[in-house]
């Protein structure tokens, strides 16, 4: 009876666990993904009028603010994907900072595909599922 | 994670189908639904373990996936007998009144040498002495001999049938058990006023069971000479 009564909870609250797993990660990646995007946007265009030095404090801002959210996302992200991100944000700030505008724009288009390939791994689409 | 959870679920199913099949063969000992929970948990534990990239909750989230789904199958199975004949299948007579059944030997994938082998693990060396042979959800073979060659029993030659009691374990690596008190329907200070009348203390002994007749072996510690004694059953 115990133990039947341990696993009825058990079922309970492994329900309720994945419940949160769903919504939770996802949640999170989505307004992570918006803040990103946009000072990736931000950078983009500074790096498009020729203000480099705009484009610089834009690359720093999102390399910063992509560490801070680094580990909590190596929490339910394969960590290849998110280094992967970190990386070429990394090259784009050196390159801006280096003034190579057309390298910095290449290396911060690949990491916007990056962040939405993390998007979609998140996401529910029947793509995704099958 | 949704994602995640629901691609376990497909391939859970996908798997059973699958097994079910490949017919009962190939699942030896367990029903295919067992069969799949234990090699896909294996298979994604591992993962887990040995690639330090994927985060623990990759294996956790399928692993729970499997356990929801595996938990929402065993209750469908038991509310109906046509799920269950779906997931587990249902047992097969290979051999029905004597006669082997070519049919469900092929429908199974069962040649008459496996069929023979499996009598074999039974202790059967002619199939002519085996009037019923089925094959079991598990994989298994359950037979049933010719009652000319089935060994007497007890009642078949009428011998009185002892009244024979549960066997209890007592005590077991020098801790009394509780349970086995209760099955031998004995207290402790019963229990050690019996050790005391035979020279024992609980505490002297490493192992002691009361036996179908009522009688209680013992054995001390291997430091006092793992002396065994059998204390006969009282009154």
């Amino acid at each position: 009876m115990a133990y039947l009564r341990f696993r009825r909870v058990c079922t309970v609250l492994f329900c309720a666990l994945l419940l949160a797993l769903f919504r939770l990660p996802q949640q999170k990646l989505k307004n992570d993904a918006a803040r990103w995007t946009e000072i990736l946007q931000n950078a983009k265009a500074a790096l498009l009028d020729g203000d480099t030095v705009r484009a610089q404090a834009e690359c720093d801002a999102l390399v910063t603010s992509f560490r801070a959210e680094e580990e909590a996302l190596e929490r339910f992200l394969n960590h290849d994907i998110v280094h992967a991100v970190l990386s070429d944000l990394r090259q784009a700030k050196a390159l801006a900072n280096a003034g190579d505008r057309s390298g910095a724009l290449l290396a911060l288009t690949a990491a916007e595909s990056d962040i939405e390939q993390m998007l979609c791994i998140e996401q529910f689409t029947w793509n995704a599922l099958l | 994670m949704l994602n995640l959870f629901l691609r376990t679920i497909l391939l859970y199913l996908f798997l059973l189908l699958v097994l079910r099949l490949t017919g009962k063969r190939q699942v030896a000992d367990l029903e295919p639904s067992d069969l799949i929970v234990t090699l896909v948990i294996a298979d994604v534990g591992s993962n887990a373990i040995s690639d330090p990239n994927i985060p623990l909750l990759y294996s956790v989230v399928p692993i729970l996936g499997l356990y929801l789904t595996q938990q929402l199958i065993a209750k469908a199975c038991l509310k109906s007998d046509r799920i269950r004949g779906f997931v587990c299948g249902t047992p097969q007579y290979l051999i029905k009144n004597g006669v082997l059944q070519e049919k469900t030997l092929r429908d199974t994938n069962y040649a008459v040498r496996d069929l023979i082998e499996h009598l074999r693990e039974k202790d059967v060396f002619d199939p002519a002495e085996v009037t019923d042979a089925i094959l079991e959800t598990n994989g298994s073979l359950s037979v049933r001999l010719r009652p000319d060659g089935v060994p007497p029993t007890r009642a078949d030659c009428s011998v009185p049938i002892p009244n024979e009691l549960r066997p209890a374990l007592l005590i077991r690596d020098g801790k009394l058990c509780e349970d086995g008190l209760k099955d031998a329907d004995l207290s402790r200070q019963a229990f050690s006023n019996r050790l005391k009348k035979n020279g024992l203390m609980p505490k002297d002994l490493f192992y002691a069971q009361r036996g179908a007749d009522g009688s209680i072996r013992v054995q001390t510690f291997a430091r006092s000479g793992a002396k065994v004694s059998s204390l006969k059953k009282e009154g």
